[in-house]
């Protein structure tokens, strides 16, 4: 069996990394295995602090006080703003939603497009890849407004086929809805080609970045998709925080999706004028803190850099394939031509739900079940598999110690039978 | 044997296991021996809906005393509804619907199951509906 114990890795500074995340220096975590980062990351000491800091030292409401205290907690918070539409490379400030993470982020959009820019007969192009989270959304809109909501599939290495995207775009699309990185077997679509295809034939490009906003550079102008989604909570930052990136264009076209305090211009006993900017979607009392965090995270990101995290990722990537390639019979769901550092398998014989239940009481935690995929588990002829998904932290040994559980749990599961 | 000696020795046994590894490796070998489960009954009528990995259970009632069968995918759901079989198997329905069971709880087995209580409860459920119905 392969060791990688000796490895030496200085690109990362990873045993700096690590202890920068104060759940691994918890004296009953010394053998944590974390390798449950596509369903949620740990927070850096530096996200926990500002979000502390906040409530002990500077915390007020937001846009509405002008004593110092609130005009500073709007200013932390609007540089959030600034910070996250930086960091994803928008135009402007007044292009970055803040939501609740990516669900209600594609929530919103789904129901501010089937308001005003979508209707009967048009099409929307999801892959079969997607999380639930953008599928549901338009299979509502698609009944509700009998909208034809067309899936493009993958081949069994988990790529999509472009020739039949490219064959489906026609003149009644309106939108593709596809995400970056499949959150259950780590495809990596190839969205500069599909943006460049939608483009072409004017259809709107939404694309859900859950799972490569902490793993990759993002810049949504290069990209030019119209709509980008992520959660903050897969990048380090607090749960209850999301993003939606709108193009500037698409702002002022949208109607908002709640209504109430903080996103408007006027009300009288006749009506409301609501505000120009994506304040206008933004109505009531925010996550103050959640978002302050969510810059933090940001910056902890930006002070680690793209370069050294993908490189990092990518060889603890490799590292795992050729040990779990090294492990007979264990079976890994797809082969895809680009992929991220989230690997799905399974062992002939053995459910996933007994495999995860074993690891997680050896301190090793992964995912097993369908990873909110239904849809891509019965294409790819799946009932579930056992899902890992790597971020900066982990190290190798963390392949070791989830490699040598892993036997453990083939032993002890195969020795009754 | 009443259900609460039948529970009260299988909260013994667990207990007696100092470690986690025994603890587990016995419901393990309890799920492998469940008896084989007919094909006939292997469908969504005997499902149990609440439960995550896929569990089928049926219950057969001769002269008040039930019986039950039940398959899953799982070798550990599998181990547990072995127990409960074990518990709510040979007795009226009458015993079954007034002895709570208790031994997962009280042996620290629940917080194992914790996120898959749904599926417990739904699998009592079950089980009481079926002694309601033999009543």
């Amino acid at each position: 069996m392969l060791s990688t114990q000796n490895e030496i890795r200085n690109k990362v500074n990873i045993e700096n990394c690590r202890k920068d995340f104060p759940i691994f220096n918890v004296p009953d975590n010394e053998n944590l295995v974390y390798f449950d980062n596509a369903s949620t990351t740990q927070k850096p000491h530096k996200v926990i602090e500002t979000i502390t800091d906040f409530y002990c030292q500077n915390y007020s409401n937001i846009h509405r006080g002008l004593y110092p205290l609130s005009l500073n907690a709007t200013e932390q918070y609007e540089h959030a703003r600034i910070n996250i539409q930086q960091f994803i490379h928008a135009k402007s400030n007044n292009e970055i939603l803040f939501t609740k993470g990516t669900t209600e982020a594609i929530n919103l959009l789904a129901f501010c497009l089937s308001d005003n820019h979508l209707k009967k007969g048009d099409e929307i192009i999801i892959t079969i890849l997607e999380h639930h989270s953008n599928i549901v959304p338009w299979q509502v809109i698609a009944n509700k407004l009998g909208i034809k909501l067309v899936f493009i599939y993958t081949n069994s290495d988990g790529d999509i086929d472009l020739e039949k995207l490219s064959e489906y775009i026609n003149n009644s699309t309106k939108l593709i809805a596809i995400t970056h990185i499949s959150n259950s077997i780590g495809t990596i679509n190839p969205i500069e080609d599909v943006i460049q295809m939608a483009k072409r034939k004017n259809v709107l490009v939404l694309v859900d970045g859950a799972q490569s906003v902490g793993h990759m550079p993002i810049d949504v102008q290069k990209l030019n998709c119209d709509f980008f989604v992520f959660s903050g909570h897969k990048i380090y930052g607090p749960t209850g925080t999301g993003v939606l990136y709108i193009k500037e264009e698409h702002v002022e076209k949208l109607n908002p999706y709640q209504t109430g305090g903080n996103q408007i211009k006027t009300v009288t006993t006749h009506g409301t004028v609501y505000a120009d900017s994506t304040a206008k979607f933004e109505p009531g009392t925010p996550n103050i803190s959640g978002f302050l965090g969510l810059s933090a995270a940001i910056d902890y990101v930006n002070t680690i850099g793209f370069d050294a995290i993908m490189e990092h990722e990518n060889d603890l990537t490799k590292t795992i394939l050729k040990r779990l390639n090294t492990f007979p019979p264990i079976l890994i769901a797809g082969n895809p031509k680009n992929r991220s550092g989230i690997i799905s398998f399974n062992i002939p014989g053995i459910h996933p739900m007994d495999a995860g239940i074993l690891l997680g009481q050896k301190n090793i935690c992964v995912r097993t079940g369908v990873h909110c995929n239904e849809p891509l588990m019965t294409h790819l002829k799946l009932d579930g598999t056992i899902r890992l998904s790597i971020a900066l932290y982990n190290n190798y040994n963390d392949i070791d110690l989830f490699i040598e559980k892993l036997a453990w749990v083939q032993d002890l599961l195969s020795r009754q039978k | 044997m009443t259900v609460d000696e039948k529970q009260k020795i299988i909260e013994e046994e667990l207990l007696s296991y100092d470690d986690w590894d025994d603890r587990i490796s016995y419901i393990i070998e309890k799920g492998y021996a469940l008896p084989e489960y007919p094909l006939q009954f292997k469908t969504n009528e005997f499902l149990i809906k609440e439960c995550q990995s896929k569990l089928w259970i049926y219950c057969e009632c001769k002269n008040e005393i039930c019986y039950f069968l039940a398959h899953s995918e799982t070798v550990i759901t599998k181990g547990i509804v072995a127990l409960f079989i074990e518990l709510y198997s040979n007795v009226t329905p009458t015993e079954i619907l007034n002895t709570p069971i208790t031994f997962l709880e009280k042996s620290g087995m629940l917080k194992l199951f914790s996120n898959r209580i749904t599926g417990i409860n739904g699998l009592i459920k079950t089980m009481h509906q079926y002694a309601i119905n033999a009543k």
